[in-house]
Order: structure tokens, then sequence, then C-alpha cells
């Protein structure tokens, strides 16, 4: 035995070389922000130290006065998290909110409302105007009804759904743009979700505002099962394959009703907590590829493609030939600087995604790790586990 | 826009500093992990044994043709950071003189006589390495052993697989035993894998003899014997002699299966793993050299075993025992944990769930049996227990709900105090 571990010491000196890779890189994470976070009466720093621990860093809980919501900034300092501040006194008191708030290192912005209906935006409007008179620095945050049907849409007070978040726009002075739609189903993947996201993708494109979208982190009714990580991927990078600049679950701490949110109502984690962390800390890796991005096209592969998106039809010149096999992928191309991504996501939950791709040799490919080596180094022919992303790199064509 | 990025681009900055910064495992070093073939001899250079060093292998065995061609790979290997098990023909023809010219470099870890000899040729076995040993009384000499699975019963030599072991590490002198079982077989678990693990798992507690044990990191096709066998061209051709009814399929392996496969290693008290083969079809590398999907997985799972090394490496095994309405052949039931633990209860096919002790660390490692389906697992604990996490990070076990869930074939770790024997 002391013969073994004399050779496995020999081994341990041995085994230390590192090779220094090409990385990609981002001078700045990607907003992760949780709903129902932290509540009230957690208030400390272990708290804030796990809600970090698995990667937010943009935190929303309602407080219950402008002195909790004090206390939660200061915490959420010292920790490095982002708070968007909400309480009564927002509302009852702008003004005065506001400039207490303000000079806040940890202040993100303020939340005015979940889900409007166009009745409401008048009221938003005037309320977000308040609060930009004074600061004009932090965002005023509203989070829009999701495209269950993106012609339907009688309810929302708007004759469709592009209509919805134009108007909302025009009347509510908001920086950025929030959307939920909770697309896992016990039985599936909804039918309307990746329209949605064509529909706030494009608009977002249009009204030249960032938008930041969702991932269910936990499950609200038997319709929707507890997250695996397969779908969680799957939400995530399919929101930022259509652009999103910002990524929130709902929600991070457990309330009645709900199963299995990452903080259970006994303020232990649950598994969904790791889940989350690992997806976290990937898209973190890739920050540079997400963060500040443009797209340029969204396309789909399969036999069958989802409502209201469009087959891939065309390739840009650094690929050559681009195949997929079983239920097909979302197909993104992301423009950021001088680099451009081909990011394929898997659609499929259950099944791994078989693709060809073949490229010149501008073409690499980025890692998990955010680690990038040449699309060469890669057989032709490989796969996405369910849910996941392959992501290839090749510069910019400038424009002449 | 412009103003839309200004914003975000100051929340970003605020959101990029303070890291938390939390207790994590004392690592007890690398575990080693062996590559069987990885690099081939026409593809010898630094970058294809980074390739290597990439997927988390720190050894490959070297079969070449040539004490020169050895020479070339121990110095492409050596930069790398790997390092070599050779063989070639200069090492039987004249071990002396072979073992001499290598025995000083850096990147040599021993010296590949056998793979599965049968009884028969250990005393060859035994004389070869005597001859070895002379010139280099430094480094070891490895022989991977047969599993014990019925096909095998008549290659032994011996009346048992108990005599076949034994008889082996009475006569050969080696640092540890190997073993190979491929156990993800036809879309499932082979019957008489965790037998065979109990018996290495014993051997390692009774008489202190660790052993390093298998992944399979390639799909191919077994044959029964009393099929006719393929030319090793036509192994590789897969397809083209397929017989349903005489061919056991090794499907590519996914991440769940290389989990399955590595923790459990781990958990019976493995000291090493070894990935066989890294060419063919479903290997991490194809006919040119080029990564597959599997390289990923293996990567995936040989980064997380190395920041659990703390865990494994050094490890002694005090039980290993399973649950489950139906546990493998010839294991043991769980039926008593150790006292931090107030209740284990899982769901569905059931897990492994070993005691490993390691200095003033002992460990309870629990391996979902299931590589398709996620398990649940109930734990309840006392204070003193923590939980290890994939990246090693140590945190209270009560900051998790006590009802959980392990993913397919993937492993949940608990640490606590070793309980101190002199007190008593």
């Amino acid at each position: 035995m002391r013969k073994t571990l004399l050779l496995v010491s020999f081994l341990l000196l041995f085994f230390t070389g590192v090779s220094a890779q090409e990385r990609i890189a981002s001078d700045r994470p990607l907003p992760i922000m949780a709903w129902a976070g932290i509540p009230e009466t957690e208030t400390n720093i272990d708290r804030f130290n796990e809600l970090k621990e698995m990667g937010i860093n943009v935190n929303l809980s309602n407080y219950p006065s402008a002195d909790a919501m004090q206390k939660a900034l200061d915490l959420a300092q010292q920790v490095g998290i982002q708070m968007i501040a909400s309480c009564p006194e927002l509302k009852s008191d702008p003004e005065k909110t506001v400039k207490r708030f303000i000079s806040h290192p940890a202040l993100a912005g303020y939340f005015l409302r979940d889900e409007p209906v166009r009745k409401d935006f008048a009221e938003l409007g005037e309320w977000a105007k308040k609060i930009a008179a004074v600061d004009s620095k932090h965002f005023c945050f509203v989070n829009l009804i999701s495209a269950i049907n993106t012609t339907k849409t009688d309810a929302l007070g708007t004759a469709s759904y592009a209509e919805y978040i134009s108007t909302f726009s025009k009347e509510v002075p908001v920086q950025l743009l929030s959307f939920d739609f909770y697309p896992i189903l016990t039985e599936g993947i909804h039918e309307s979700w990746y329209d949605g996201l064509e529909v706030f993708s494009a608009e977002a494109k249009k009204l030249d505002k960032p938008f930041w979208a969702f991932a269910l982190a936990s499950s609200y009714n038997s319709l929707h099962p507890i997250p695996t990580l397969a779908a969680l991927r799957l939400q995530l990078y399919s929101d930022l394959a259509y652009g999103a600049q910002g990524l929130e679950y709902w929600a991070y701490w457990m309330s009645p009703g709900l199963r299995c949110a990452p903080i259970g109502l006994d303020g232990r984690r649950t598994i969904v907590y790791d889940r989350l962390k690992t997806v976290n800390n990937e898209i973190q890796n890739l920050a540079g590829v997400f963060v500040g991005a443009k797209v340029v096209s969204v396309r789909h592969t399969g036999v069958v493609i989802p409502k209201g998106t469009s087959q891939l039809s065309s390739l840009p010149s650094a690929i050559r030939v681009f195949e997929t096999e079983g239920n097909g992928a979302v197909v993104s191309i992301l423009e950021n600087g001088a680099k451009t991504f081909f990011m394929v996501v898997n659609r499929d939950l259950k099944n791994n995604l078989t693709f060809t791709i073949l490229g010149d040799e501008s073409l690499k490919r980025v890692l998990k790790d955010g680690s990038v080596v040449k699309a060469s180094t890669y057989a032709s022919t490989t796969e996405i586990e369910p849910g996941d992303v392959a992501i290839y790199m090749y510069p910019t064509k400038m424009q002449k | 826009m412009k103003k839309n990025f200004i914003l975000i681009a100051i929340l970003a900055f605020t959101i990029a500093g303070n890291a938390v910064s939390q207790e994590k495992l004392k690592s007890a070093g690398i575990i080693p992990v062996m590559s069987w073939g990885g690099i081939a001899q026409s593809e010898v250079s630094v970058e294809s044994y980074k390739k290597l060093k990439g997927v988390g292998v720190n050894i490959d065995i070297a079969f070449f043709s040539s004490a020169d061609a050895i020479a070339s790979a121990l110095d492409a290997a050596g930069k790398a950071g790997v390092k070599l098990m050779i063989t070639c023909p200069e090492l039987k023809a004249d071990p002396e003189k072979t073992a001499g010219r290598f025995k000083n470099h850096p990147a040599l870890e021993g010296y590949f006589l056998s793979d599965e000899p049968f009884k028969v040729q250990f005393q060859e076995l035994v004389d070869w390495q005597k001859r070895i040993k002379k010139a280099d009384g430094k480094h070891y000499c490895f022989v991977n052993l047969l599993p014990d699975i019925n096909s095998n019963q008549s290659k032994f030599g011996t009346k048992d697989y108990r005599e076949y072991i034994d008889t082996f590490d009475q006569l050969f002198p080696a640092p540890y035993l190997s073993f190979d079982f491929y156990p993800v077989v036809d879309g499932g678990v082979h019957p008489r894998w965790y037998e065979n693990l109990e018996f290495f798992a014993n051997k390692y507690r009774t008489e202190g003899r660790p052993f390093w044990a298998f992944a399979l990191s390639t799909s191919y096709l077994a044959y029964s014997n009393d099929a006719v066998q393929p030319t090793l061209n036509d192994f590789y051709q897969l397809y083209d002699t397929y017989k349903p009814e005489k061919t056991f399929v090794h499907d590519i392996p996914t991440l769940a299966a290389l989990r399955l496969q590595i923790y459990a290693d781990l958990a019976y008290g493995a000291q090493g793993i070894e990935y066989w083969s890294f060419r063919g079809f479903g290997s991490p590398l194809d006919a040119q050299g080029k990564r597959t999907v599997v390289y990923d997985r293996l990567q995936k799972v040989s980064n997380e075993i190395q920041q659990l090394s703390g865990v494994f490496l050094g490890a002694k095994v005090i039980s290993v025992a399973q649950t489950g309405l139906d546990i493998p052949n010839l294991t043991n039931r769980l039926v008593q944990l150790p006292s931090p633990f107030r209740l284990l209860e899982t769901t569905g096919e059931g897990a492994v769930v070993s005691h490993l002790e390691n200095g003033k660390n002992s460990f309870l490692v629990i391996v979902n049996r299931d590589f398709k389906n996620t398990m649940k697992l109930i734990i309840s604990t006392d204070d003193s227990v923590r939980k290890v996490l994939k990246d090693g990070t140590l945190i209270p076990a009560s900051d998790y709900a006590n009802a959980t869930e392990v993913e397919p074939g993937d492993v949940a770790i608990y640490m606590f105090p070793t309980p101190d024997k002199s007190a008593k």
C-alpha cells in the first residue's frame, strides 16, 4: 500500500501541465434575475450568498417598506447582487423613494408591475415618468403577459400581441422589455412558445430595446413538470437564440401552491437549485456570445417546425453543410462585434439531436466552458444533448 | 438603444464583482485516468497528447512498434502533461536494455505487459517483469486481468475467479490490480457487474490491494461464444457482421452511462479509472482523430471526478450496500447507516451506497443505479453532515431539503467526521 501511495504521489507531481486556450470573453456578465427572491423575513447575508452562488445577479423581492428595501440593498451590495426595488413607497411617493435609493450601488432599477393589460398602460406611463424625472440612470421594470395566442388578444386590450408590445413601449417609457412564457408542459412544449419569441424578438428589434425572457424554475400546477436540466436549457438557450439580453426565473422561493422551487417552504435547497446553478454557470461561461449580440436571423430545422417560425433555407458563407436529424433545432445567427455566432439549440427535451456541420477554415466551435477550438477539431457529425446547444463562431463580414 | 446599453453596462459592471467564497473539499491529488491506445503511433505529437489531456486522461497506454517510436511518444506526451504506459517489441525481446533506455524519462508511468492473460501465462509475465525490474526499480509493470463473466470461465485456468485473481496477485508484484468489465449492454446493466466490483472492493478492504476499473468509452458489438467471431476489421465495421441473436450491443456511451460506470467504480473504492477505447465507432475520437460527442461527455465526467478526488483518492472502503426492491446479484442490502445519518430512502431502481473513509473525513457516496431515470433520494442527517457538491464545495446537508433527486447514473456525496477510534 505504501508503495502505491508513493507511486500516486509521483503521478500527482507530474500531472500539472495546463494548456492555454482561446476563450470567448465578455467584459460583463449576462443579467440573470430571480423573481420571488429572498423574502423579507430571510434578509440576511447567508441568504444573499446562497442566491449569488446559484448564479443570480439581479434579485426581485417585494418588500413591505422602504426600510426593508434599504436593508436588502445593503446586503445585496456586499455579495455583488443588484436589486430591482419594490416597496409600497415607490408607488405612494415615487420621487422621495427614488431619491432615497438612486445612489445605492446595488440598485438595478424599479419594479412597477407584472403582466399589465392595455388599460393599465397610461397609469404605468405616468408612474415611470415620475421616476425617470428623478432618476434617468436606472430602469423601470414591467413584465408583459406571455403570448399564448399572438392574434387572439382581446383580453390584453389590443388587436394583436405585436400591438400590445408596441403600445406598451410607446406609453410606458421603459428601457428594456420583459415577457414571461412557461412553455414546458407535462405533455411537451407549448405550441405557441416559439411564435411568442418570434413576435417579441421582432418587436424589440423594431423598438430598438433589449428584452429579457423567462425560464420556469418551479412548477405551479400539474400541467408544468418539475424543471429538469434539459427543460431549463431549452428555455434559456432558446431565449438567448432569439436575442434575450437577460434571463429571469420564476420563482426562486417557494410559496404555497408551487412545487419544487429552488428554495423550499422550509428554506432548504431543492434539486432545482442545483440544476439552476449548473445552467447559470454554463451561460455565464458563454456571456461573450450573448451579451450585446444582435440577432441576424432565427430559423428552425425539422420536418415539422413550430407555428409562426421560418424554415432554415440558407447558411452563412463560413458554413458549407448543415443538416439535423430528428425533431430539429433552433438555428440562430447572432452578431457580436467582430464575431458572429451560429447557434444550434436541440428542440427535443428527451432525445439527442444528431447534426452534421462542415465549415471553412474560419469556423470555430465555442465549447461549454467558453473555450474556442477550430470546428474541424470535431467530427463533422456530432450530437447535442436534449434541450442543449452547440455554438460555432466565425468572423463578422464587415460591411463595405 | 445607446442609452439602453449604457444602462445595462452599469448594471453589469456592478454585478460582475464579489465572488462568493466557499469552503471546498481539499484535493487529494489527481485521480489516475488511463486511456487504452488513446494516441496511435502514426499520430504522435504534442497536440495529439494535449487532446488526450483535454479529455481528462493523464496516462495513455502506448502500444507501439518500436522503442524509437516509444521514445518520440514519451517526449511528446511529457510536453502535454500525459504519462505513458509503454510497450513495444523490444520490451519483450530485451527488457533490461529497453527499460534501461526509458527508466529516467519523466513521462514514463510504467510498462504494459499483458491484457487479460490466462493463468498459464502468469509465470511468463512474472519472469518478464523481474527482468524489467532489474533495470528499473522505480516504475511498475501493468497487467489487466479478465473480468468474471460466464464466457471467461474456460479462460481462467483455475478452479474459479478468486483463484485466478489470487494466484496472479501472489505471483505478480503490481501496485494495484486492474480488471475490465463493460457493464452497459443491450440497453441495461450486466447482471454480474456489481458482483465483480464487490469482489475487488472486498480484496481492497480486507487485504489492502487497491484496484483500477474501467468505463467503456466506445461502442462495440460483443459476440457470444458460439457465434463466429469477426475479424478485427469486421469488428470495427460493426454492422457488417451484426447478428442480433448472437450479439451484445454496447451502445455509444451517454453521459449517464459514463457516470454510472465511473461513480460505481469509485464508490467501490477504485483508485484509478481506465477508458477503453479511443478509436472506432462511438469513440471519443473518430478515424481522423477528430473529437466526437463522446469526447465532450468524457471530458465532463473526467473533470467532475477530479474535483472530487478528496473523496475517492486514498479512501478506504468501510462498506458498500444497495437499495431498491431488487438488488444486484451477490451484493448486500443497505441495513445500517453511519451514525450521523438518520434516514436514507430511494425510489425506483435503487442506489449503490458506499461508506468511504479518507483520513479525518468520511463519506457516504450514493450512486443512482438507473442510467435512464432520475432517482428520488430522501436523506436526513445530523448537523455534522455536509453535502459535497459536484465542484467540491462543501455545504451543510441541512441546507438542502430532505427529499432531493439524483440524475441518471449520477452521484450524491455527503461528508461527515470520521469517528475517533482511539476515544473508545
